[in-house]
């Protein structure tokens, strides 16, 4: 299978509640691809559901043009909130202790060994939504479920290559409850 | 009391306490936070065909495991065997997740604390070609499953009574030149961990693995040990005992009238290196292993062992393989009770299903390899503590460290994440 450019990684456990935003937002995209674009070569990019293992994590970023990456990240911001980085935000990402999900703290290290290594995608963004809860249950809260219409319509928007010159439409926080 | 944010470098999410009173070690507990029970609850009321997928979840790192032990366990229940071709993709399948498994742990996890860095990252750094070869290692073992498992994380080609779809043999192919560099690399890697430096510890805990007639374990059907167990699957229940502790929402396992006991690839390793490929037993001798591992530090040499075995396993079946007729063996629902135990990567894996006359499950039970191995852990932090009191408070956290990740606890398959504390006064 030819490997696109871009890749859209959905990190999380669809059994631990707002930990699965990120393989939410893959099933949305790959229900769009089949239902939408269905012309071939209409969709320029992989989508991956992992489940935070760095080194699957650098798998799947190796050799792209972008990567962007979807996970519940706790940031102390209201549970819905949309956050945007780049790598070189990602060193605030991990909570030194017991965050809430060992994905962020994933990433982070995924980002450090994939420089050791020298295996880093060209450009890497990573849109965190600020989880409700991470307990165990197969649904997400209603505040993060109400922010997937405003992170999936992000993430297409990068993906489309249309953000390449642009300034990220909030660096900080985009509430979307 | 000190403490660390968390047991870096295990698999999960937990808790390890110790307690020192004057110079002497009084307690050692390990200590898991969440409901381990959920998933059992969750299956209740589901269909047979369920369980395979969702117990696949508990675990990111070992989704095969708990999709063969729930399938052995359905499959016994309604009668079916699952044999041939279909069974040999299944060994297939499961030797990718053992090369993934067993490559993480090795490289990212445990290789660090025996040369002498703090992560992987470090590791990265001063021993790179090491660290290229292990992720280039386990990336084989991913392709396996996303071939035969349909993606790398939880596969979700799996059935009961065998596959969704089987490859055809030329859709295996291109796995076969992969497999072969992979071995060449899995081998080099045994003597790399052989070099290491191990420090003196003996175990004394009674082993406990599945048993194959002629293959070394994978999909066993009994269960034995190295001190004279030998009862069929169905028989487990009647064997082992799990058990609450008032420190643990997890519960503990033993054997009943014989106490703690240890599984993995150290308790697999001693019952069954006679039936090792020809190249990992090549290696057995070469690292000096001929007389089994009784050292948990060697754990490591151990696991490399087994890569190298799962990598000539997996040419062997991809050699030998013709598409099966039908990708699985047809069935029809009926109530019973089935048991199925498989080893996974950590260890023996125990599912029991009830079924009710709708087909549905009525009850579940799966005892994970690291709830077992609970105990086992326990048992041996005292015993490194107890000899170690002198150690500074860091030192002897860091060393603990070490003594837990030898069992490579996966505690995820229960909980998440391992904070230890030492209180000392």
């Amino acid at each position: 299978m030819t490997r696109q450019p871009v890749v859209v990684v959905g990190i999380g456990n669809p059994f631990r509640t707002d930990d699965g935003i990120g393989p939410a937002i893959i099933e949305l995209l790959d229900e769009r691809i089949v239902t939408v674009n269905t012309s071939p070569g209409s969709v320029d990019y992989d989508t991956v559901q992992l489940d935070g293992e760095p080194t699957r994590v650098i798998e799947a970023w190796d050799q792209r043009r972008l990567a962007v990456i979807c996970d519940a990240v706790c940031w102390g911001a209201q549970p819905g909130t949309v956050h945007e980085a780049t790598i070189a935000d990602l060193d605030g990402i991990a909570p030194p202790e017991s965050p809430a999900s060992s994905h962020a703290a994933g990433v982070a290290e995924a980002v450090a060994l994939g420089q050791a290594l020298g295996r880093m995608p060209d450009r890497l963004i990573v849109v965190g939504i600020e989880p409700a809860s991470v307990a165990f249950g197969h649904r997400l809260t209603p505040e993060v479920a109400g922010s997937l219409g405003v992170v999936l319509d992000r993430i297409l928007f990068l993906v489309n290559g249309d953000s390449a010159n642009r300034e990220p439409a909030s660096r900080a926080q985009k509430s979307a409850s | 009391m000190l403490s660390t944010g968390a047991l870096a470098r295990v698999e999960g999410e937990g808790a390890m306490h110790v307690e020192i009173r004057n110079g002497e070690l009084v307690d050692v507990q390990l200590n898991i936070y969440e409901p381990p029970r959920f998933f059992e609850g969750f299956l209740r009321g589901r269909g047979l065909e369920e369980p395979a997928d969702i117990t696949a979840r508990i675990c990111g790192i070992c989704p095969v495991a708990y999709q063969m032990s729930a399938c052995l366990a359905i499959e016994d229940a309604l009668g079916i065997d699952v044999d041939g071709q279909l069974r040999s993709l299944r060994h297939l399948l499961y030797c990718g997740e053992w090369i993934e498994s067993h490559s993480l742990h090795i490289h990212m996890l445990h290789a660090p604390d025996f040369v002498g860095v703090d992560s992987v990252i470090e590791m990265a750094q001063e021993h790179r070609g090491a660290v290229e070869r292990g992720l280039e290692v386990k990336k084989i073992g991913n392709s396996i499953l996303e071939t035969i498992g349909g993606r790398a994380i939880h596969p979700v080609n799996v059935r009961i009574g065998g596959f969704y779809r089987v490859p055809t043999r030329t859709e295996l192919q291109p796995l076969r030149d992969d497999l072969q560099r992979g071995c060449d690399l899995a081998e080099q890697v045994v003597d790399w961990v052989a070099t290491f430096d191990f420090a003196e510890q003996g175990i004394p805990h009674e082993m406990v693995a599945t048993d194959h007639p002629q293959e070394y374990p994978f999909l066993g059907s009994r269960v034995i040990s190295n001190r004279g167990l030998s009862i069929d699957v169905s028989e487990f229940p009647q064997h082992f005992q799990e058990y609450q502790v008032e420190h643990s929402t997890a519960l503990h396992a033993r054997m009943l009238e014989r106490g703690e006991y240890l599984v993995g690839p150290v308790a697999r390793f001693n019952l069954h290196r006679a039936k090792l490929a020809e190249r990992a037993s090549a290696a057995v001798n070469r690292t000096g292993l001929d007389d089994g591992c009784w050292n948990p530090f060697q754990s490591i040499v151990v696991r490399a062992i087994e890569v190298l075995h799962a990598y000539e396993t997996a040419i062997s079946i991809v050699d030998a393989y013709e598409r099966p007729e039908q990708p699985s063996v047809p069935y029809e629902a009926r109530a019973g009770i089935g048991h199925g135990v498989t080893e996974a990567p950590r260890g023996l894996l125990y599912h029991r299903y009830e079924i009710d006359e709708q087909g549905l499950i009525a009850d579940a039970v799966i005892v994970p390899p690291t709830a077992q191995n609970q105990d086992t852990i326990e048992h041996d932090l005292w015993h490194f503590v107890e000899n170690h009191l002198d150690l500074e408070d860091d030192e002897l956290r860091r060393r603990a460290e070490v003594t837990i990740r030898n069992h490579d606890p996966c505690i995820s398959c229960s909980t998440h994440f391992l904070d230890l504390t030492v209180d000392r006064s």
